[in-house]
């Protein structure tokens, strides 16, 4: 009875510091929250995007903070879940008061649903996750930027690219979630701008089996396959385009949110003829001397391997830079909110792992064109196949 | 060893012996006593919520709490009373949801034409299902709603054009008096408080009404209540279309008091969590509807500070409360019962 | 022209009798600890996913897919007994209802128990004869694929002979069938719920463990297919052995043969529209006993 009533009071003053958040404010520090999704079907992206977070936040702090102000950083797990991530974007808004957010749930469905919340609030918000529609239109989206690049533009990197080698009729395979209906909606687009004859399949996150997909592209007479997705189905295309003989034929391309070394593992001897969309970070040490992203990808590099002792990928770089990029806004606007969202918006040429970031007030996710190269993936590891 | 009889029989018409609730019936029961009373009291604190404080996000779990709260004690109405399982709950929920959105989103209407929209929308769906299903006896509702909640998944991301996506319903017009809009967490509360209030107090009466009497007759046996003139598909029907009318209603005040709704949450997982706070809370209790809601809002605020371990809590707590109050929490007011009046136990 | 069609015909049809043979797998876990408890068991899919984890990891360890497979499976069933032990056993009323809840605090223990030991990154591992693929008419199967339909087909027998020849089968039989009459000739009920847990973990287990190379899995995994499987049994029967087989490969071809001939976009819900239509015209299942009561 001793113990269920310890239990009992245990559970009440949980409850109590839980509800309540009771959470000293350390004197003059400067609070960002951010919200990933560290468990559920996105968790194995969150966990990296998570670590990028603390180590640019230890890096910060051990460096003095911002202007002598340390960042209190404040983390919650939105599971996958848009209505988890709801809450979590509340109680980082009118709970623990954050003066930016930074990281929407790496699920682009979440990062919708917090962008008029912030917006709402007027808090500043970079997040870290793909949809165009996250930051556009601007005019009602003056607090919210984006790490990311547009698909937009990585759309007419990969066109540029069938120019190159002169393919026409291109197959779009995107998944069904936000990610992959976004990149659907952008191919519409560039398909008609840069005179592509498209096609257009989509699978669920969850299917195993493409065949009847790969099949319809197949008769279609495709010339090459963008496949658009961040779940392991995409393992399933590439072993299932093998297994139709596809990727003898065609041209196969994943996009930015498949670069990752166990995909590839998974895939063994499918992946040998892939292309990958991907930014910088993954060739960082093949890129020349002259791009002036390859010193700060090394750094970071070193930087991580130090503290979690295993190699960084860009997910981490995605992150990592939106912490820097809240930082520089952070450091001219003080305690200003409306100072550091026009000092987000006058960030110019600035370096980073994942690029160089232009934001200005027409154009809130900064990263260029030229920060996309393709690689493929050869004697376990990524290599550059592709440079502007 | 053997307990012969103890395992129940799947031949049987539901998998639940279904419950006899006292709150509503008789008052043996220590919450039966001081229950009502204690509700609401319970309740009218409840309104306090957004005058007393300004933070938002507290406001926010009272509005989760009285969603949770309805479709929770909808649900258990038809699992405690009619022993019938139903894998589709959020199914309804995000019909109502994604009906009230897209009647003031994309065709312009009056936001309030959504509220009685959601109900009937949910409740024909509901009637559509259950009369080629509750004919039959074993676990054929179960079935159809997993379908059900399954086909729905597929529509709400696939029709994009109406129900925006994966990405999500933007552009929910809020409700409003003329220019007083409830486009904040403390301004809608009250509608909320209200509806929800106005569900519990229906269900109370329901379970005390002809209907209530026709159940638990049916609980008792089936084929004994027929024979004396109650038509058992009649009343399921009736209690399945009720059940799914008030998830519909959740779902329109859900998706009015966050102007935003997404698939992700109404697929058949949370239809399955939602079953799972109905068993936590106790099925076939009044209260257990409210318990049941209190865990299901409470539980991620509480655990959040586990971080990955706070699943992995939640399914072992959940295990040791059935196995040691199979009537789930609420039932650990019978036991109180029992240890304070042993002999009549 | 026409030869194409044919091969893309056959080539969905090769697919969705490799999904459907797990499918019938996992419906007949689903039916044996249906029939011994009466429950709708939620856990049946978690242990598909434990099979393809474990198997994944021990591979990633000692290389040897047989052997991790072969482990993979007995831990697995193992799983599955210590659960009834320390779940369903303890119970003083067993209720159909109760231990159907159970299963849900079981599955979600279970899931969060694999996050946190096995991890969140997607697992896989190569097939029994590696990347092997055949082509049968001008569709390209592969190898993988046979040896799925194989080894369910095997487990189907298998399953067959121990509840027709073996004391143990018929006593869980006997309690299938009756349970007072049962337990009165002296059949102990309650270890054949245990014993209808390890046999719906082993099947869940192999389902897993062969899946895997085609399909790779995560810790999220289990619930999806759990409910396939559940489908399946509903479909076949439920209870019926040779229903579940028939139900998890209709199944199947109905989800393949949905995606390749009317929509990708809208497969499920085509998949999931017929199977209820079948239900409601035949509504003890394709190979139940004709026994379902109509009040």
């Amino acid at each position: 009875m001793l113990t269920r009533r310890g239990t009992i009071a245990a559970f009440a003053g949980a409850t109590f510091t839980g509800l309540t958040g009771l959470r000293v404010r350390a004197a003059d520090a400067v609070r960002i929250g951010t919200i990933l999704s560290v468990s559920g079907p996105a968790a194995f992206l969150g966990q990296d995007m998570k670590d990028g977070v603390q180590l640019a936040v230890d890096e910060i702090n051990e460096a003095g903070g911002i202007d002598g102000r340390k960042i209190d950083w404040i983390f919650y797990d939105s599971q996958s879940q848009t209505q988890q991530a709801i809450t979590e974007a509340r109680r980082l808004i009118s709970n623990d008061t954050v003066d930016m957010i930074v990281g929407g749930g790496n699920m682009s469905g979440i990062a919708l649903a917090i962008a008029p919340m912030a917006e709402a609030a007027k808090i500043p918000f970079i997040s870290t996750e793909g949809a165009s529609a996250i930051v556009n239109p601007v005019a009602e989206r003056a607090w919210v930027f984006k790490s990311t690049v547009d698909d937009y533009l990585v759309l007419h990197r990969a066109a540029d690219y069938f120019d190159k080698k002169g393919l026409r009729k291109i197959a779009l395979l995107a998944d069904t979630s936000g990610f992959g209906q976004g990149a659907a909606e952008q191919f519409k687009i560039v398909a008609k701008e840069r005179n592509l004859d498209a096609i257009n399949e989509s699978f669920a996150p969850s299917d195993t089996d493409l065949v009847p997909q790969l099949g319809r592209i197949r008769d279609a007479g495709a010339q090459a396959i963008l496949c658009w997705t961040v779940t392991p189905a995409g393992v399933v295309f590439l072993k299932q385009a093998q297994q139709l003989g596809l990727d003898e034929k065609l041209t196969l391309i994943h996009s930015y949110g498949f670069v990752s070394q166990k995909y590839m593992e998974l895939a063994g001897s499918a992946a040998a003829k892939l292309l990958l969309l991907s930014q910088k970070f993954a060739v960082g040490d093949q890129l020349p001397d002259s791009d002036s992203v390859k010193p700060k990808i090394a750094t970071l590099t070193a930087n991580f391997k130090r503290r979690f002792n295993r190699t960084p990928n860009q997910f981490v770089a995605q992150t990592y830079d939106a912490v820097y990029l809240a930082k520089t806004a952070l450091a001219k606007g003080g305690a200003d909110r409306e100072k550091v969202r026009a000092a987000l918006e006058g960030i110019h040429d600035y370096q980073s792992a994942s690029g160089i970031f232009s934001f200005s007030p027409e154009h809130h996710s900064g990263l260029a064109k030229s920060n996309i190269v393709l690689v493929n993936w050869a004697n376990g590891r990524f290599n550059l196949a592709d440079y502007a | 060893m053997t307990q012969p009889g103890d395992v129940g029989d799947p031949a049987s018409t539901a998998i639940a012996p279904v419950a006899v609730d006292r709150f509503a019936g008789g008052n043996s029961t220590l919450l039966g006593r001081i229950g009502p009373l204690a509700f609401c009291v319970f309740w009218l604190l409840l309104l306090s919520i957004p005058f007393v404080t300004r933070n938002d996000y507290i406001v926010s779990l009272g509005v989760s709490f009285l969603i949770n709260l309805m479709l929770i004690a909808s649900l258990n109405l038809l699992i405690g009373y009619c022993g019938q399982i139903s894998l589709g709950h959020a199914g309804f929920f995000g019909l109502g949801a994604y009906t009230a959105g897209i009647v003031s989103a994309k065709f312009g209407i009056n936001p309030w034409a959504g509220l009685p929209a959601s109900c009937i929308a949910a409740a024909l769906v509901a009637v559509l299902i259950g009369i080629p299903v509750l004919r039959l006896k074993g676990h054929y509702l179960a079935m159809a709603t997993l379908g059900f909640n399954a086909i729905l998944s597929v529509l709400f991301n696939q029709l994009v054009s109406l129900t925006g996506g994966p990405n999500g319903l933007l552009g929910v017009k809020p409700l409003g008096f003329g220019t007083y809009l409830l486009d904040t967490q403390a301004r809608i509360f009250p509608l909320l408080w209200l509806c929800a209030g106005l569900v519990m107090l229906g269900l109370n009466n329901l379970i005390k009404s002809r209907v209530g009497r026709a159940l638990r007759a049916l609980a008792g046996s089936e084929l004994a209540a027929e024979s004396l003139g109650v038509n058992a598909f009649r009343y399921k029907l009736i209690v399945f279309a009720l059940t799914g009318s008030i998830a519909g209603l959740a779902g329109c005040l859900y998706i009015e008091s966050n102007l935003y709704a997404s698939p992700d949450s109404f697929d058949f997982s949370v239809s399955i969590l939602l079953l799972a706070m109905v068993a936590l809370g106790g099925w076939g209790r009044y209260f257990g509807a409210v318990l049941g809601a209190l865990i299901y809002t409470a539980a991620p605020e509480i655990l959040r500070t586990l971080q990955d371990a706070q699943l992995l809590i939640f399914g072992a707590g959940m295990i040791l409360v059935l196995q040691f109050f199979p009537r789930g929490l609420a039932g650990i007011g019978d036991a109180a019962v029992r240890l304070w009046r042993p002999s009549r136990s | 022209m026409t030869a194409g069609a044919g091969a893309e015909a056959l080539q969905l049809i090769f697919a969705g009798l490799g999904n459907g043979a797990i499918y019938a797998l996992v419906a007949i876990g689903f039916n044996v600890v249906f029939k011994s408890t009466g429950a709708l068991n939620f856990t049946q899919g978690e242990w598909v996913m434990l099979g393809g984890m474990i198997a994944a990891a021990a591979i990633s360890g000692y290389g040897l897919v047989w052997a991790g497979c072969l482990i993979a499976v007995v831990i697995v069933a193992a799983i599955g007994l210590v659960s009834e032990r320390l779940v369903i056993a303890p119970l003083k009323r067993p209720t159909p209802m109760l231990i159907t809840l159970l299963s849900i605090g079981l599955a979600i223990f279970t899931k969060s128990a694999v996050m946190l030991t096995l991890g969140k990154n997607p697992a896989g591992y190569p097939g029994f004869s590696g990347d092997l693929i055949f082509n049968v008419f001008g569709a390209r199967v592969p190898a993988q694929t046979v040896w799925i339909i194989a080894i369910a087909l095997v487990f189907m027998l298998a399953a067959h002979a121990f509840y027709e020849w073996t004391l143990l089968g018929k006593s869980l039989r006997a309690v299938a069938a009756d349970r007072e009459a049962a337990s009165l000739v002296g059949i102990n009920v309650r270890q054949s719920v245990m014993w209808s847990f390890v046999i719906g973990a082993l099947a869940g287990g192999i389902a897993g463990t062969i899946i895997t190379p085609l399909t790779f899995t995560s810790y999220d995994q289990g619930a999806l297919i759990g409910f396939k499987g559940f489908s399946a049994a509903m479909l076949g029967g439920i209870g019926s052995l040779s229903g579940a087989m028939l139900g998890g490969i209709v199944l199947g071809l109905l989800e393949s043969l949905a995606a390749g001939y009317v929509s990708s976009h809208f497969k499920d819900a085509v998949a999931f529209i017929v199977l209820l239509l079948i239900l409601f015209v035949m509504p003890s299942g394709l190979l139940g006993r004709p026994s379902v009561e109509r009040a």
